[in-house]
């Protein structure tokens, strides 16, 4: 829960950091069109507003890396999941492969009842072909 | 009379096995893959962020170096794991596509048919041939489609607390983080035009140029927003309905309703990222 805690709250950082130097280059600009500052304090002011603008990147960038322990979890459970999933089809295969070779032999089974030769030949080079799709 | 019998008993399960259906679930897979796939369109990234800041520092440094010698390592392992949440995603609806697909299972009876043609026995009209083989198929179908439809139905429910972590942090790191570099990115674009607006050594003419430049740039950035916040509402209705689906029952027309509101909701949003690209 803290490391969840942290993710968002460096980001929302970031979202401070940003909105001070946005106001700090609005007062500066206004200041320097006005002339109350000198041009040397205006690009100093600027150098200051970069500093609190790569502070906010390096935050979100930050915030981005730290992958809280539920969600890694998460992604380790629906990982589970989706291989279990592939299995599943896997398995669907088989049983694929399976039902094409009790379709086979319900044929060889008809042309014995047949008692025709030609058509039993056919039907068992048909089942040797099954058998070696279920060995590939 | 046999032939009678075998057609009405035809009818008689030929509701029942109608039920075993998957078609909603493989719709739902398949709007949602779809859905995903726009985000290739995104071309944005936190090595692009990276790239483009050390660039645009560069130049408003005038340095010239022989290689442009970005650091963007730590960036590069930020789009990793945002590619690895998103893969996680798609490899799940990927695997229900399949799981649910009607291509997955094709049963060769074509030969039962055959040897039945090759036994003489011509009373069989090649259309009745040709059913006898569809309510094989079918009744096979129903045996492997009751067991697919537990399947499916266990995993989504098994998936969704997942789906919605997964989901949520890829929201979380598009919409907080990746728009929040951009926005960094398009301070630092104000900040240096205006400066040089206002720097007297200009004439107007370089100001003008300058002017044009920062909105061009302008129009990138708020291009490169739209089209994020285009996939972040895609991964949202697909995470919400996700949620909804998997506590529904499979044969209702809820489920059915639901997967048409997703399908016409993601086909605006894929609409809105055309108009985007163009």
């Amino acid at each position: 829960m803290k490391e969840r805690l942290d993710s968002t709250f460096l980001s929302e950082l970031a979202d401070d950091f940003l909105e001070i130097a946005k106001k700090f280059n609005d007062f500066r600009f206004e200041k320097i069109s006005q002339q109350e500052i000198s041009q040397d304090t205006f690009i100093e002011m600027g150098k200051n507003a970069r500093v609190l603008m790569d502070s906010a990147r390096e935050m979100k960038l930050l915030s981005t890396l730290i992958v809280e322990k539920e969600t890694s979890e998460a992604l380790v459970q629906l990982k589970v999941i989706n291989l279990e999933i592939k299995e599943t089809i896997t398995s669907l295969k088989q049983i694929q492969v399976a039902f094409d070779l009790i379709g086979g032999l319900g044929a060889l089974a008809m042309a014995i009842v047949e008692k025709d030769p030609a058509t039993i030949s056919d039907k068992v080079n048909n089942l040797m072909t099954l058998f070696k799709k279920k060995a590939g | 009379m046999q032939m009678m019998k075998g057609w009405a008993l035809c009818l008689l399960i030929c509701p029942f096995l109608a039920c075993t259906s998957l078609k909603p679930i493989q719709l739902f897979s398949e709007e949602a893959l779809k859905g995903l796939q726009q985000f290739y369109e995104l071309d944005y990234s936190f090595t692009k962020s990276c790239l483009d800041d050390c660039r645009f520092t560069k130049i408003s440094q005038y340095e010239i170096e022989r290689s442009i010698n970005c650091s963007c390592s730590e960036y590069e392992r930020a789009d990793t794991l945002v590619r690895d949440l998103y893969h996680a995603l798609t490899d799940y609806y990927d695997g229900l596509h399949r799981l649910s697909s009607g291509e997955l299972i094709r049963y060769q009876l074509d030969g039962t048919a055959a040897v039945l043609e090759g036994a003489n026995w011509n009373q069989l009209e090649p259309e009745q041939l040709n059913a006898y083989q569809k309510l094989s198929e079918i009744g096979l179908n129903a045996v492997a489609g009751k067991y697919r439809r537990n399947k499916v139905t266990q995993y989504m429910h098994e998936a969704d607390p997942h789906i919605m972590l997964i989901s949520e942090k890829l929201l979380f790191i598009l919409k907080e983080n990746l728009l929040g570099m951009l926005e960094i990115q398009e301070e630092s674009w104000y900040m240096y035009y205006k400066t040089q607006v206002i720097d007297p050594g200009l004439n107007s003419m370089e100001k003008e140029v300058v002017t044009e430049k920062y909105y061009q740039l302008l129009d990138q950035g708020t291009r490169i927003r739209e089209k994020t916040l285009v996939l972040i509402r895609i991964l949202e209705t697909l995470s919400s309905q996700h949620r909804a689906l998997s506590g529904m029952k499979l044969n209702g027309d809820f489920f059915e309703d639901g997967v048409r509101s997703m399908t016409n909701r993601l086909n605006d949003l894929h609409y809105a990222l055309e108009q985007l690209k163009q």
